[in-house]
């Protein structure tokens, strides 16, 4: 029972508990920390790079062609150094990463609301439903994605919104499962049951009672799903069906630069380094919050 | 109370089957009774007698393996058997509603209670606006003896009580004020000073929003205090049914006045506590004839008891002044029985 002490503290606290207890949990180990660190120096890059008065990732100018990093040319100091165009890298790099993180996130908002609402309805209704959508899951489980993901997207061709509904739709899996095995679990318990009593129909038994009991989780999963959809992103821009020039991409700035290897390596490791960074220190962080578990953005701290 | 006053809900032949690997096991078998307007109607029987699953087939709430396999449910003379899965939908809630046993468990602990509460009004009275539903469910918190309503309207389950969170389901059933409230063993989770308190507060609220209620206990105690007819179930089927008053003094069925008889006193200290010899029936073999005959004494080797279901009916003539229904073939006899059955103790009109 709580007290009443407690509770005059509570709705202000409540109100930042989530953020608080990522920090916590954060702040448990180093190799967390540095996760931390590495998808901040990412994001700040990504953040603040375009807002710098030498921002311009478009303008060719072969005469500082393959500049190294920091290299003064006329007085100008390129930090990133230039790519075989002369476009400035470090504007690149940021606008790249702009458009990769942009695409991940609206993929995993697809995939998320996609899964959720086939895994939730599976495992609710179960029966001839479930079996459709688990087969589907199945099927195209069997399918390796990257393939699929090529076939696709030569098909329809590339362009930004394919590339993001595209990844989105053949990311569901993930929650699709984890959803329907959450949801067989949920449908059981006795305020699902309650609710049905006063005469909640099927739908406003997942909406109100579902949903909320499984969106962490889900949440947790989509952080983690957001690193490999960036190197999903990356793989198809790499081979020239993802993003398309003169909008920059990692992937393909890696392609770009693979040919200059020898000469500069930076043009193909800035970008991958890039990459590394913010994969890394999302599935670090995802895996910190899985393992704890109790991180839940729902609902406040336990324990009063 | 008045026999001749239309019942709100009448229940006739009520048979419930499970659906099983081989033939269907009927785990209720033809029920029927009536509960009128105002009153609060009792449930009892022990474990698996069928207590539960006779209200979750009166609600159309039978899903999985078990089935509405005969009998007819009657709300204000509107048969719910005959309903279509959404007008039965919104039946539920709004005219009948349920109490559960643990309100641990019966909460959801993501959502906010007043959320939770207000979600009842959300459905069946879609045109409320926010406010309006926000004030009516302050309003039910307060009625229902939670303190500082506005406060406990945002908080968690985790936060609320045993007591409050069951408090909190009682607002739950009344917000639509229905005509019927089911409360399946609504106490049994509660700690004892506690399981006073909300039954106290059921009861005024059902007194004030002046609905009949059906209360499934196994706490003859409680039937005792606060029922005025009671139904006694036994192996799915109904052994007696009639005035509370009438059945705790004089029971005609030997179940129930073996379950009477076993019911530890204060004014007497017996040896030993007195228990039905035997086990209650496996419902996938139950015995022929009536169910309780392997336990019964009065049987006494005699045929009709192993052959032939006894119907619910007017206890015997012989017994005068009885008014309630039981379903025994010798009902007659059960005052020569009081003493073999009751293992020595005597009287049993006095234990009550």
């Amino acid at each position: 029972m709580s007290s009443a002490t407690a509770d005059k503290t509570a709705p202000a606290s409540h109100r930042f508990a989530g953020i608080r207890n990522a920090l916590h949990i954060i702040t448990q180990s180093y190799s967390m920390m540095f996760a931390a660190a590495l998808l901040v120096t990412v994001l700040l890059l990504i953040i603040l790079v375009p807002l710098l008065p030498g921002y311009d990732p478009y303008t060719q100018n072969l005469a500082v062609s393959l500049a190294a990093p920091f290299e003064n040319i006329d007085g100008r100091t390129y930090i990133f150094g230039t790519d075989t165009l002369g476009r400035d890298l470090l504007s690149r790099v940021a606008l790249a990463g702009r458009v990769s993180l942009l695409i991940g996130l609206c993929a995993v908002v697809i995939s998320l609301a996609l899964g959720v609402f086939l895994g939730l309805v599976a495992g609710f209704f179960r029966g001839v439903v479930e079996s459709i959508v688990m087969g589907l899951a199945d099927l195209q489980l069997s399918i390796p994605r990257v393939l699929l993901l090529i076939a696709v997207a030569a098909i329809v061709g590339p362009s930004v919104v394919n590339l993001t509904v595209l990844l989105g739709l053949t990311s569901w899996v993930v929650y699709g499962r984890v959803a329907r095995a959450m949801a067989l679990s949920l449908r059981e318990r006795e305020f699902v049951l309650s609710a049905v009593t006063q005469g909640a129909s099927a739908a406003w038994n997942i909406r109100k009672h579902l949903l909320p009991n499984v969106l962490p989780q889900m949440l947790i999963v989509g952080s983690f799903e957001l690193g490999q959809i960036i190197v999903f992103e990356a793989s198809l821009s790499y081979l020239g069906l993802g993003i398309q020039p003169p909008l920059p991409s990692w992937g393909m700035m890696i392609s770009e630069g693979q040919q200059y290897l020898e000469i500069d390596p930076w043009i193909a490791l800035l970008p991958g380094i890039a990459i590394f960074m913010l994969v890394t220190g999302v599935q670090f962080l995802s895996q910190a919050f899985t393992s704890e578990g109790q991180f839940d953005l729902a609902s406040p701290p336990k324990g009063t | 109370m008045t026999e001749t006053a239309a019942p709100i809900l009448s229940v006739r032949n009520l048979v419930v089957e499970a659906v099983g690997a081989s033939a269907p096991v009927r785990i209720v078998d033809g029920v029927s009774f009536d509960v009128h307007a105002g009153e609060v109607f009792g449930i009892v029987g022990e474990s698996g007698s069928g207590k539960s699953i006779t209200m979750l087939a009166v609600m159309g709430l039978l899903s999985g393996r078990t089935r509405l396999a005969g009998g007819e449910v009657k709300l204000r003379g509107r048969s719910l058997t005959d309903m279509s899965r959404e007008e039965l939908r919104r039946i539920r809630g709004r005219h009948v509603s349920m109490i559960f046993q643990d309100p641990m468990t019966s909460l959801n602990p993501v959502l906010r209670i007043g959320n939770q509460i207000a979600e009842i009004l959300e459905i069946h009275q879609p045109g409320l606006t926010r406010a309006a539903v926000r004030d009516r469910v302050i309003e039910l918190l307060s009625l229902v003896g939670v303190p500082s309503p506005e406060r406990r309207y945002r908080q968690y389950p985790h936060e609320f009580s045993g007591g409050m969170r069951q408090r909190a389901m009682i607002a739950m059933a009344i917000a639509n004020n229905p005509d019927i409230l089911i409360a399946d063993e609504p106490t049994t989770a509660l700690d004892v000073t506690i399981q006073a308190q909300v039954m106290e507060l059921l009861l005024a609220v059902r007194t004030r929003n002046q609905a009949a209620m059906i209360l499934i206990t196994h706490d003859l105690g409680l039937v005792a205090e606060t029922v005025d007819r009671v139904a006694v179930m036994y192996g799915g089927r109904l052994m007696e049914e009639g005035p509370v008053d009438e059945i705790f003094s004089r029971p005609a069925h030997p179940y129930t006045l073996g379950l009477m008889a076993s019911r530890p006193r204060l004014d007497a200290a017996p040896e030993f506590l007195y228990s039905i010899p035997g086990q209650p029936p496996s419902l996938s073999n139950r015995p022929s004839g009536c169910v309780f005959n392997p336990r019964c004494a009065m049987q006494n080797g005699r045929e009709i008891c192993v052959t032939t279901v006894p119907s619910l009916g007017r206890a015997s003539p012989n017994l005068q002044g009885m008014t309630h229904n039981t379903a025994c073939h010798f009902s007659g006899e059960i005052e020569g029985w009081i003493g073999a059955i009751a293992g020595g103790r005597d009287a049993m009109r006095e234990t009550s």
